[in-house]
């Protein structure tokens, strides 16, 4: 008998059980400062069309509900097409109730939302800036709160003092925000905050690298993080935030989403006598679909100079920046000995590195190598 | 280097005349203007030829007017080489260098530059050490290329780089960046680039702005025009209304009008009806009546006439009665008087004729009379009139009536007219109600007065329509103006920037990497600088205390090359030694840079260089170059024959 009640139970629990996505900090026509002028656009045109694919997964998954935690947009000069493509595929996903905190970078109170909101279908909320809102979705038993940037900046946490109704309902909640124990203009929120709130799951979004499914008090909190990287300041797997919440039970994963990955490698020069050999090493770390930003180190060998095209030519990839931070194979410590030019001028500029300073010092003792 | 032979063609006053030198000690002597000085420059001339236009050797110009011609042979590092400059031949071939050893034929860059390629010193080096003239004191020329030669001292191992070398490069690989006289200077135009694209990027926002305004502008305007399209529904309802309020109105006046004018039609026919018009007088003969209406008067007096005939009837009857008496009178009394009987009878009988005359004028005036009085009763018997005023009156009053009949009739016309106009309108109405207007049992007559101003109402439909017409040219502007995608987006441009920015920062820590560079680089310099002093000090001062028999033995030099000899507890300089003690003493700074610089195997050339020394200095002198010949070629010039005395066995003498 107990098992049966235990059967039934889970079986109405699954009924009730809503499924979520969770998506964040889209920055759709941000600046791509590190690409090229066709790469850029080719990359934000790659960002709109991952936010596409990741709406699709939910409608191919089941999803209920989604939750956009804010920066949609990247900035006020946002173009006409970009906003008919967002308000083309959420009103896309006519079965999903989708809801929207706006970020710091898309406030509430700018033309982009003002643009937006005439057109988008019963289905999707746009959380107001002025007080937190929430909406009930009874069969599902699901309460969902949220509230959005005015302006680009929030000094008052918006989540303090945050009590959500405490009966059968999961309560989850769409914010952008910053969770930090100090002061941020970015809507500071406290894990306190968080643990006080009787929240059963908090979207967030303001970070750009998934944070993990985190838990406080009785309250889960995650960043998504971006669903694609705008930078090699993004390395890694981006994606969204998946799976299913009740007032019992968060079950939540990452969900890697992205077109292409921004990829950092560092490669040791030392041994290497000449530039083809780096080429060639350079190249068995890379692939056609990512983005590669190869940082050149170690010592090189007076021969090689680093020459980005010669390099870059024998590539075969997206998108390849090479950086040299290679230093050239000089003894300045044997050198500042000599009782010529070259060495009192090493024996000078070693003399005068500070802490301060060094990054300059070390270029110019390379300047003393290039020369001498 | 050695130099082994001199050989003018053509230089100064010299013509076609050869020297060869040995290896160590070569004086040269000879008297004044006898050519040493013309030599020793020759050879300089060859080296670095003219140094400019205002060279000194352009003295040496043959006065003839030929062209400098000749050429020297010197050794330097196994290598002979044979150095001509000829300039009769066109610029690019006046100096061939050949080497002698090898014999090849050097190129035009080393030509070119033949004195640095052999000597590795340049024209201003080598008049400041290696060749030293009649009035050496303190008389150097650019010290700066001594400067940096003393200043790579030896021990660098690296004798190709050197401090200008390296300074030159920095300085280029600034100007390069910094520069705006040069093309595609980074830093200029990299500021260029962001300063157009800041204001590119300005105007992009600021018409990113404007098109949010329009926008609003636009949103305002559709609203405004739904507004006014509402206002002009209403307003036409109200004209609708009005329509069929006036067209009710027109059925209700109409049909009082109706009832009002049948009324008054039958109350004209009624008064037409009472009037009995007596129908004689309808067709007056005017001919008979103006004959009726004519009042005979007959110029005839019935009674005189009367009268008149009786008197004649009785006359005639006198005469008739007094003819008889007479004639029996006659008869009777005498004949004669016969004939007064007959007057009387002719009298008679005029008479009677009178009296019967006017008595049928009286029977035809009394039948005349008869006949017209008989007339007229019968023209008043027609009419029914008594007498002639009754006709009149009775004329008169047909007449009347009958004008009263046609006012009337008249008066009828016009409200059967009206009549019928009104059936017609109110028929109209009515009709034009029931297939125009459905549905209008709401609208109430009573509401006349508020619809009743139709121009009102139009007039405010009118300015509607104006207000519509001039909003859909103003929304079809702002549409658009604001359709109008923009060329350049802004986030590309936002992006351009900052590439450009960080091209900028890049450039800029390049930049600072370069000055830093440099600024370490002098400062550098300046301490090797300050190093080779007490160097060149020592050397300095070995070599002058030679000279002087020990005399002196302390001497300081600066990095301006001014020496200075310490004499009791004091350094004295220029204007405290005598001129041979001065000219020692740059000698010996001379000597002191060729032996600290390391130049040693090259040869030094005095050109009447010990003019002022005494005897026991000269010695001095010559005893130091006797030595220093074992290692270095050295070459004197003098017009005093002691130095070649005093040489005889030591040195190569060579007299002009």
């Amino acid at each position: 008998m107990p098992d049966l009640l235990e059967l039934f139970r889970r079986l109405l629990r699954g009924k009730v059980m809503a499924k979520i996505m969770h998506i964040s900090d889209l920055h759709l026509d941000s600046k791509l400062n590190e690409l090229d002028f066709d790469k850029s656009n080719i990359r934000r045109s790659e960002i709109k069309k991952s936010f596409e694919n990741a709406i699709n997964y939910a409608k191919e998954n089941g999803a209920d509900v989604m939750l956009i935690s804010g920066d949609i947009f990247d900035n006020e000069y946002v173009s006409d097409s970009t906003v008919e493509f967002v308000k083309k595929v959420l009103n896309g996903a006519e079965n999903i109730k989708i809801f929207i905190s706006c970020g710091n970078h898309d406030p509430y109170k700018t033309d982009v939302y003002k643009k937006i909101m005439d057109g988008l279908n019963d289905n999707i909320v746009v959380f107001s800036p002025d007080a937190t809102e929430y909406f009930e979705l009874e069969d599902k038993k699901l309460r969902i709160y949220g509230r959005s940037f005015a302006y680009s900046e929030i000094s008052t946490p918006l989540l303090a003092g945050f009590k959500a109704i405490d009966d059968d309902f999961a309560n989850i909640m769409v914010m952008h925000g910053e969770v930090t124990g100090s002061e941020s203009i970015y809507n500071p929120i406290s894990t306190n905050d968080i643990s006080e709130s009787n929240l059963t799951y908090l979207a967030l979004g303001h970070t750009h690298q998934f944070s993990q499914v985190l838990k406080t008090g009785n309250t889960y909190y995650a960043y998504p993080g971006t669903h694609e990287g705008h930078g090699f300041d993004e390395c890694g797997e981006k994606g969204f935030i998946f799976g299913d919440v009740t007032k019992e039970r968060v079950n939540l994963s990452f969900i890697p989403s992205n077109i292409r990955e921004y990829k950092c490698i560092e490669i040791d020069i030392t041994n290497f006598t000449v530039l083809e050999e780096i080429a060639e090493k350079i190249k068995e770390n890379l692939n056609t679909k990512d983005l590669f930003k190869i940082i050149l180190t170690g010592y090189r060998n007076e021969n090689i100079a680093i020459n980005e095209a010669v390099i870059k030519n024998s590539l075969d990839a997206f998108f390849v920046k090479i950086y040299d931070r290679t230093k050239l194979k000089f003894d300045f410590e044997k050198i500042k000995n000599e009782k010529n030019l070259r060495g009192v001028l090493v024996k000078n500029v070693l003399n005068d590195i500070t802490a301060e300073n060094r990054e300059l010092m070390e270029q110019v003792l390379e300047k003393i190598a290039e020369f001498f | 280097m050695v130099i082994n032979e001199i050989n003018i063609c053509a230089f100064g006053n010299i013509k076609n005349q050869k020297i060869e030198f040995t290896d160590g000690f070569n004086v040269l002597l000879g008297e004044n203007e006898k050519g040493k000085s013309t030599f020793l420059s020759f050879i300089r001339f060859v080296l670095y030829g003219f140094n400019g236009r205002k060279s000194i050797l352009k003295k040496y110009e043959p006065s003839s007017g030929e062209k400098i011609n000749g050429s020297i042979v010197v050794t330097q590092e196994g290598m002979t080489y044979e150095i001509t400059r000829n300039l009769n031949l066109t610029k690019a071939k006046q100096v061939s260098v050949i080497n002698k050893t090898t014999g090849e034929v050097m190129d035009k860059d080393f030509c070119q530059s033949v004195g640095e390629n052999i000597l590795k010193q340049n024209d201003d080096s080598f008049i400041n050490t290696l060749f030293i003239g009649q009035t050496s004191i303190a008389n150097f020329g650019d010290k700066q290329e001594l400067l940096k030669k003393l200043s790579n001292i030896s021990q660098s191992g690296d004798e190709d780089i050197s401090f200008s070398e390296i300074l030159s490069k920095t300085d280029d690989e600034i100007l390069n960046l910094t520069s705006p006289r040069r093309k595609d200077t980074v830093l200029p135009k990299l500021e260029n680039e962001i300063n157009e694209l800041n204001s590119l990027l300005f105007s992009l926002k600021k018409e990113a702005e404007e098109k949010e305004e329009k926008l609003e502008m636009l949103e305002d305007v559709k609203k405004e025009l739904k507004l006014k399209e509402e206002e002009k529904k209403e307003y036409e309802k109200q004209l609708e209304i009005s329509k069929i309020l006036t067209l009710k109105k027109r059925e209700k006046d109409e049909s009082n009008n109706i009832i009002r004018l049948k009324t008054q039609i039958e109350n004209t026919k009624k008064e037409i009806e009472e009037i009995t018009l007596d129908e004689r007088f309808s067709d007056i003969d005017s001919e008979a009546e103006s004959e009726f209406l004519r009042e005979v008067t007959y110029d005839f007096d019935k009674d005189k006439m009367t009268k008149s005939q009786k008197l004649f009837f009785i006359l005639s009857l006198i005469c008739g009665i007094l003819c008889v008496p007479i004639l029996v009178f006659s008869f009777m009394f005498m004949w004669q008087i016969s004939f007064s009987a007959i007057v009387f009878a002719s009298l008679a009988v005029v008479f009677i004729l009178k009296s019967n005359d006017i008595k049928k004028q009286i029977d035809e005036y009394i039948t005349k009379k008869t006949e017209a009085e008989t007339k007229k009763q019968d023209y008043l018997n027609k009419y029914g009139a008594t007498d002639k005023s009754d006709y009149l009156a009775k004329k008169s009053k047909y007449e009347t009536d009958s004008k009263k009949i046609a006012v009337f009739n008249e008066k009828l016309r016009l409200q059967e007219e009206n009549y019928e106009f009104s059936v017609k309108m109110h028929n109209e109405a009515k009709d034009d109600i029931l297939t125009n207007y459905k549905n209008i049992d709401t609208i109430k007559i009573a509401d006349y007065e508020k619809y009743k101003d139709v121009g009102r109402i139009s007039a405010s439909i009118q300015s509607a329509e104006e207000n519509i017409k001039r909003l859909t040219e103003t929304k079809h502007r702002l549409e658009f103006e604001t359709e109008k995608t923009q060329k350049v987006d802004i986030v590309s441009v936002m992006e351009k920037l900052d590439a450009k920015k960080e091209e900028l920062k890049s450039a800029h820590k390049k930049l600072n990497v370069l000055e830093t560079f440099k600024k370490y680089l002098i400062l550098s310099f300046d301490e090797l600088k300050s190093n080779f002093a007490p160097q060149l000090a020592f050397e300095t001062s070995r070599i002058f205390s030679y000279l002087t028999n020990n005399k002196h033995s302390d001497v300081i030099v600066n990095d301006s090359f001014d020496a200075s000899v310490k004499m009791g507890t004091s350094y004295l300089g220029n204007d405290y030694l005598s001129t041979a003690t001065l000219e020692q003493l740059y000698l010996s700074v001379r000597l002191g840079i060729i032996k600290v610089i390391g130049d040693e195997n090259y040869p030094v050339i005095l050109d009447d260089a010990f003019a002022f020394y005494d005897d026991v200095r000269l010695k001095n002198v010559l005893e130091f170059f006797k030595d220093y010949s074992k290692k270095n070629q050295v070459i004197v010039s003098s017009c005093h024959t002691r130095e070649a005395d005093y040489l005889k066995d030591d040195a190569n003498i060579i007299k002009l």
